[in-house]
């Protein structure tokens, strides 16, 4: 949606999503801080045309992005899965990339009908009277999973109506962000570039989040119920036991090839389901980080969303959209467009006789 | 057998076995490779034991059809012992070892005599009994290194690492070093009880 009037928000997150400070700007633009300043806080609501195109260059998005009347929304008071270490610049340059992104799948999905059979429920705890370990079991039953390890936690929820976005956090203190907007599916915001097996366990970790927790509570809690829903719906108690019959790190290397889940939440399941001694855990956990310092073997993909590039696909291949209509659409540069929704991920070099 | 013994032991033993060298080293890789082309939901359930027992057993088969037969080399089928006698200089056992050479698991008399280089019919009695064995890293998923050992009783006279550079064998002394005042391990250690 554009507007006539020039949009503080879109400047900010404009500037958020570069890694421009004030500061950055005025230097690249060679306007003063004073003048970015003003224009951001509504001082200056009007600024010429001189001023926006040049913001608009040096900010590399196309001078319609700052005259869009979207509202920026803040993070979700909950449901993300952050390390305390994580600094406001970051976070500020991640929930610019969010609000953009959303911005993109509002628009995408005004020309893309959608349904899906059996879409992500909302169960609160306190009303059902469950745990999140039972809620974790109800949900595999209500999907029809079956048992053993999950293959794809992507697909689960891009078939159950929710969308997945890989980004660039540029960041590994943030896994994931999830949230319902009004007139959305539920969306996933996960970080591309932490190794599979964590991206996996924080994709079902925030799945927690928007089946259990409609209204924020106390964050630790809410955080330690993703995290068990996050454990029993990708490790059910039952189907895991027999695999921890062992609970050794040269056994446990074989289960997490199976269960594509880290050593480290295989360790941590076994305790919490008291196949191990909290002396032996304290062990295990010694010499885990003693043998892993450099991160854990057998690396497992990340798991690759398809429904956003599919929507994407359907205004090209059946609406005839260009590269270019779409960067209209979008409010982006076509590279942009290019690199974020129509670039496959990097194959594999394959020789073939 | 003191110090130097141990050390002219081992460059004698090291010598005779030059030319399995490259042969045992890419065996163990490649029968590390193949349990490890087994179906997950299969090597999930497995225990560490049933793992070496599978890698072993893999490792036999590559050793029968690379070396059985050829250069002097023979393979003998003791009951619970499987060897590879080389030219009645070198008798070789393969297992699983640990980060100081030494396998762990529970013997037979017959292996301990093995381990303890006593004489067992079927083995050429002036043979040097050594362990060719593989450690796995932390995670049981990659190999460490390739392994060869002289056992002895509860400890082991020397170890040897194989390393192949550019295309060519070589070995590292990685015999463990003992604490000051407690001495090596030496041909007295049966003395000292079995496991």
């Amino acid at each position: 949606m554009t507007a006539e009037r020039f949009n503080a928000d879109m400047l900010k997150l404009a500037r958020d999503a570069r890694e421009f400070t004030q500061a950055d700007l005025a230097e690249a633009t060679g306007f003063t801080q004073a003048l970015i300043s003003k224009i951001e806080n509504g001082l200056i609501q009007t600024p010429s045309d001189d001023v926006v195109d040049k913001i608009a260059e040096k900010l590399r998005f196309p001078r319609a992005f700052f005259f869009q009347s979207e509202k920026q929304v803040g993070f979700p008071p909950f449901h993300y899965r952050k390390r305390q270490k994580l600094g406001a610049k970051p976070l500020a340059h991640i929930g610019a990339i969010i609000n953009i992104r959303r911005q993109h799948v509002a628009k995408l999905l005004r020309s893309y009908e959608q349904t899906a059979l059996k879409p992500i429920p909302q169960i609160d705890l306190d009303e059902s009277g469950l745990t999140p370990e039972k809620v974790a079991e109800r949900l595999r039953a209500y999907w029809m999973l079956p048992r053993g390890p999950i293959p794809n936690v992507v697909e689960i929820i891009e078939e159950a109506g929710g969308v997945v976005i890989l980004a660039r956090f540029g960041t590994d203190l943030l896994d994931g962000i999830s949230f319902r907007s009004v007139g959305l599916p539920p969306l996933f915001f996960m970080n591309r570039d932490v190794p599979g097996d964590r991206f996996r366990f924080s994709l079902a970790h925030e799945l927690g989040h928007m089946v259990m927790h409609t209204i924020p509570a106390d964050d630790q809690k809410m955080e330690q119920e993703a995290h068990r829903f996050a454990a029993a719906f990708l490790m059910p108690a039952s189907d895991i036991r027999p695999y921890l019959k062992d609970v050794k790190l040269s056994a446990l290397g074989r289960v997490k090839s199976y269960w594509n889940v880290s050593i480290k939440s295989l360790i941590k399941r076994a305790h919490d389901l008291r196949l191990i001694t909290d002396h032996y855990y304290k062990i295990l956990n010694i010499n885990y980080n003693k043998s892993f310092k450099e991160g854990e073997p057998f690396q497992i993909p990340v798991e690759q969303p398809t429904k956003l590039q599919s929507i994407v696909r359907h205004h090209i291949d059946r609406l005839g959209y260009t590269l270019d209509d779409l960067a209209s659409l979008l409010c982006m540069n076509s590279d942009d467009v290019q690199r974020a929704y129509l670039d496959r991920p990097r194959l594999q070099l394959v020789v073939s006789n | 057998m003191d110090d130097d013994d141990h050390t002219a032991d081992q460059f004698r033993c090291m010598e005779l076995a030059a030319p399995l060298l490259p042969v045992l080293y890419d065996a163990w890789h490649t029968a590390f490779a193949r349990y490890h082309s087994y179906d997950p939901a299969f090597t999930a359930e497995h225990d560490d034991t049933t793992t070496a027992n599978c890698i072993r057993s893999h490792m036999l088969t590559e050793i029968i059809s690379r070396l059985d037969g050829q250069d002097g080399c023979k393979v003998l089928r003791l009951n619970r012992l499987s060897l590879l006698n080389h030219r009645d200089e070198l008798v070789w056992r393969f297992k699983k070892v640990d980060g100081n050479g030494r396998h762990r698991n529970v013997q037979t008399t017959q292996q301990q005599d093995f381990d303890d280089q006593l004489e067992i019919p079927g083995i050429p009695p002036a043979a040097t009994r050594l362990t060719s064995g593989y450690q796995p890293d932390a995670s049981g998923l990659h190999v460490e290194r390739i392994v060869v050992s002289r056992p002895f009783g509860r400890s082991m006279i020397w170890a040897s690492q194989i390393n192949i550079v550019d295309g060519a064998a070589s070995w590292a002394d990685i015999t463990p070093v003992r604490l000051p005042g407690t001495g090596r391990t030496d041909f007295r250690g049966r003395a000292g009880g079995r496991r």
